[in-house]
């Protein structure tokens, strides 16, 4: 295959990614609950050219500590309007990542043909379709780590060693999971060590330089997390209650689900053949990012779903090598003409193995986001009650109260740098299914709650088992309910 | 080229320079020269020892009474900025002893002058030489004995003697390290030599002097091992880090650093647990870490831009730990607006004073008045229910209560500064305590300036 066939298949590739991706996303008007808080961030960068570090309206005004960059970055195409860009460039960004595969592939098999059917695989990847509609900063980390690692891998060139440290700066200013590249980065140096390979000075001194910048950096933004919660910063303060939403244990079935059949199955022959037939250096890097992904996976260091984003990438860029070893041989054979068809046998398997579960999950992820009477209610609750009323909803919904009514809130899904996070989130859960008035009262006035915002979603309970027309008049009443709170105890 | 000891003497001066802006911080902003609380109960036992007093009359209990104190009461009468000038000399003196010292491990001088400098911008070098405490006279103490020691000098007995009466643990660190070197040097029968004095005077002056014992362990925490994460005598976290990469980079020469890449388990075992330890591993943490940027600077590098860029980093790294550090010392307690308070607390009639228990030493030292809780407190037998009785009164909405406990404990007056009211004890101003004060006739207020308010408990006043 000719380099302008390809460029042309791999644009195709990305049109294809882009728009399926889009066409699930615009779907809905609203995003994930989540988002919300990322559309708060988008806005107040357009407004006044500054993320809203200090926020007065979650957990009733507190400190975020977060990377900016790709908050900027989508407030740049603000200007189309915030909900617009919000759905577009996380989506366009994203899509990226099939061009970083295509080039690393092509390093490594140095088969277009092959780079091609990677880098498609790598645009459906089930588990890389979970939260698309959430406007996580993952959409910019991910490309930006696979671009990174190009670089890295080709650092004897100076302008790749330029490319190098711009997307190593572009990673820092994006995420914390930059550590989980670092730790790759350092396990690769290593595995070559142990696998006596030769060692590429420039690669070392690079990444050495990175692990120095990342933590460093990392830990001037958040040390004051460090200071409050010490350890438990890597878990993000999460109450224990629910930390095992975020946090955990592997699952084969599980796994091989949201990353595919094919890429785990050619990924994991990959390692085989390399750790034991032939040792490929640029492979063992991708070997190293599986590894300590895995690892911390196992350690259940890092949330589950990006983790698994990561080893989904990794084992596609394996599975290049095992399908370029299929491919040469087949080549070798009697049926060399048909060497190509096994080719398309892949596509066609990772489509049905892998494309159909990526819409499955893109479609069925659409359903969490909030739903047209929860926006009224919101808008209702903006026109209705004062500008500093605290409102009590279930810690899914506080983005959204933030953002839709304006409202102070009692909780969130943003735990870092909070005191007393499993009090707060025991007294929240503990409002929506007490049966003792004066016991909720209790909880309601240790936060000065103004507001019960009841909608039924999240959680077991489908009413509040105390209210009474005294204490807690039903002030809007559709499919969402909210509660006034006028009684306080003495 | 400049010579070594030019060298040596430009960091000297560096390292001064540093003591001096943070003291200086707070002279200008006319706070007490002296940041935390500690010293100033030092100060008070000193004082109270130039008067002949082992017993603590205002908190009724022994003075935990080290050689420190009885040095400091020597010099009661000097001022306080003539106390941190005599500090900052003994900093200089001790980081010289601390360059002479490594000269004799590591022989590359480069490598020496960049140890020398990192230990004498660490948080922990700066909190000792800006002050006078037990730490800075062992500190001392422990590195003028390995270096007497080192050099084979019997006036490294007497010094240890010294250092017997001087700080407890110290005195295991600084045994523990020598007894390593004479097994390291196959001089073990020595030990007994070196061990028999320094016992002999510890147990004779912990027989006459009860509450020099102190407790060798305490709590393992992030908060208190990291400076970053607040500790007063910690370790930076890329000290340490610089440090662990700096061993492994010696590993490769252990047969030269055998003796330091030994001696620094123990060190880093210690260090976890107890702050003298802590003092120790910076030291370590130092010379590995000056080990690294020497490797750094002296390797063939591929990419030069990308050596630029490490060692400023390094350079960052270092600066933001010194940086950090004097701002965190510069606005600790006790600040100007807390003095002024506590000076008009002393016009008034006796009673004990109740308030966060990091307050006691300052309420004690500046208002002479006896308070609920102070960091003693810990040695009482009857602590933990001191401590319950301290939450029952801050969270308590219930007159009744708080007015018994108050009896009970016999306070009489209330200190609340800003950080109290800022999350440190409440999050809210009608949580526990507050609410009452704003809302009963039990409590009058006797002083509200800058945000520190003083209220006194009426019931006295009945």
């Amino acid at each position: 295959m000719n380099k302008r066939l390809a460029v042309t298949y791999l644009l195709l590739i990305f049109l294809v990614t882009f728009l399926s991706r889009a066409f699930v996303s615009f779907q809905t008007d609203e995003f994930a609950y989540d988002a919300y808080f990322s559309l708060r961030q988008v806005e107040s960068i357009k407004n006044s050219g500054l993320p809203l570090f200090n926020d007065p309206l979650s957990f009733g005004g507190r400190v975020h500590l977060f990377h900016p960059l790709f908050y900027y970055f989508i407030s740049i195409f603000a200007s189309i309007g915030s909900g617009l860009a919000s759905k577009i460039i996380p989506n366009l960004l994203a899509s990226t990542i099939i061009f970083a595969i295509y080039l690393l592939s092509f390093h490594i098999t140095k088969n277009r043909s092959v780079s091609l059917l990677s880098s498609f695989m790598s645009g459906f990847i089930p588990v890389f379709f979970i939260n698309f509609n959430d406007i996580s900063s993952n959409a910019l980390m991910i490309p930006l780590t696979f671009f990174l690692l190009y670089s890295i891998l080709k650092i004897d060139q100076p302008k790749h060693l330029g490319f190098a440290l711009l997307f190593l700066v572009l990673l820092v200013l994006t995420s914390a999971s930059v550590f989980m590249v670092i730790l790759g980065l350092l396990l690769f140096l290593l595995l070559t060590r142990v696998e006596s390979l030769e060692v590429n000075r420039k690669q070392q001194e690079f990444i050495l330089f990175a692990s120095f910048l990342a933590l460093w950096f990392n830990f001037i933004i958040f040390k004051k997390a460090f200071i409050m919660h010490g350890p438990f910063v890597i878990w993000q303060n999460i109450p224990v209650q629910i930390l095992s939403r975020f946090f955990f244990d592997l699952n084969l079935l599980q796994v091989t689900y949201y990353v595919g059949f094919i890429p785990l199955v050619l990924g994991v022959y990959s390692i085989y053949h390399v750790l034991f037939k032939q040792k490929k250096r640029s492979l063992f890097l991708f070997i190293a990012l599986f590894l300590s992904v895995l690892l911390l996976l196992w350690l259940k260091l890092i949330q589950f779903e990006l983790g698994l984003v990561f080893l989904s990438f990794a084992l596609v860029l394996l599975s290049s090598h095992t399908i370029k070893q299929i491919h040469s041989y087949f080549k070798k054979t009697k049926v060399s003409n048909y060497a190509n068809l096994v080719l398309v046998g892949l596509f066609v398997l990772f489509v049905l193995t892998s494309v159909i579960p990526s819409f499955t999950i893109a479609f069925s992820s659409i359903n969490n986001v909030p739903s047209d009477s929860e926006v009224k209610a919101l808008e209702w609750l903006k026109e209705n009650s004062d500008m500093d009323a605290v409102v009590l909803a279930r810690p899914q919904e506080g983005y959204i109260i933030n953002y839709f009514a304006e409202r102070k809130t009692v909780i969130d899904y943003n735990f870092l740098l909070v005191n007393n996070v499993q009090q707060i989130y025991e007294d929240v859960q503990s409002i929506f299914s007490l049966r003792l008035k004066t016991e909720s009262l209790r909880r309601l006035n240790k936060y000065d709650v103004d507001y019960i915002y009841f909608s039924g979603r999240f959680g077991v309970d489908k009413k509040l088992y105390y209210i009474d027309e005294e204490c807690f008049p039903l002030v809007y009443d559709d499919e969402i309910k909210i509660y006034s709170v006028e009684c306080s105890l003495q | 080229m400049k010579s070594d000891n030019k060298w040596i003497y430009e960091v000297l001066l560096l390292v001064f320079l540093i003591l001096a802006i943070s003291s200086g911080i707070r002279y200008f902003n006319n706070d007490p020269l002296f940041s935390f609380g500690e010293f100033y109960d030092d100060l008070r036992i000193s004082h109270d020892l130039s008067e002949g007093n082992h017993y603590d009359v205002l908190q009724s209990r022994n003075h935990s009474i080290s050689l420190t104190h009885y040095l400091l009461s020597l010099i009661s009468s000097f001022s306080h900025e003539a106390m941190v000038l005599l500090a900052a000399v003994l900093g200089l003196a001790s980081l010289f002893l601390f360059f002479k010292l490594t000269s004799i491990f590591i022989i590359d001088k480069r490598t020496n002058i960049f140890l020398t400098l990192l230990f004498g911008v660490s948080p922990a070098f700066i909190y000792l030489f800006t002050r006078l405490n037990e730490l800075t006279i062992a500190t001392f103490l422990s590195f003028l004995f390995a270096y007497l020691f080192l050099k084979k000098n019997n006036w490294s007995i007497i010094v240890l003697v010294l250092l017997s009466t001087a700080s407890f643990s110290f005195l295991i660190i600084t045994l523990l390290l020598a007894s390593i070197y004479l097994f390291y040097r196959m001089k073990q029968k020595q030990l007994l030599t070196l061990l028999i004095p320094p016992i002999i005077s510890f147990i004779t002056f912990a027989f006459f002097h009860t509450g020099f014992l102190n407790n060798f362990f305490s709590d393992i925490s992030f908060t208190s091992f990291f400076t970053e994460f607040g500790a007063m005598i910690g370790i930076p976290f890329f000290y340490l880090f610089l440090g662990i990469i700096g061993f492994f980079k010696s590993w490769r020469r252990r047969i030269d650093f055998s003796y330091l890449l030994l001696s620094i388990i123990v060190i880093l075992v210690i260090s976890l647990f107890n702050p003298a330890g802590r003092i120790f591993l910076t030291a370590y943490a130092s010379i590995f870490a000056g080990i690294l940027l020497n490797f750094l600077i002296d390797r063939r590098w591929e990419i030069i831009i990308i050596k630029k860029f490490t060692l400023l980093l390094v350079l960052c790294v270092v600066l933001f730990s010194t940086i950090s550090y004097i701002d965190m010392t510069a606005n600790s307690e006790p600040m100007n607006e807390l003095e002024n308070a506590l000076i008009f607390l002393k016009s008034q009639s006796d009673g004990t004073v109740f308030s966060t228990q990091n307050n006691g030493f300052l309420i004690s030292y500046f208002s002479d008045k006896k308070v609920f809780l102070d960091d003693n407190s810990i040695h009482a037998k009857n602590y933990d229910s001191l401590r319950q009785d301290e939450t029952s009164i801050f969270y308590s909405r219930n007159l009744e209560t708080t007015s018994t406990l108050l009896t009970d404990n016999s306070i009489h007056y209330i200190l609340i500064t800003p950080v109290m009211k800022q999350g440190a004890v409440w999050r809210k101003p009608t949580d526990g305590l507050l609410f009452l004060l704003e809302n009963s006739d039990a409590f009058t207020s006797i002083y509200f300036e800058d945000n520190i308010e003083i209220w006194e408990f009426n019931k006295w006043n009945q």
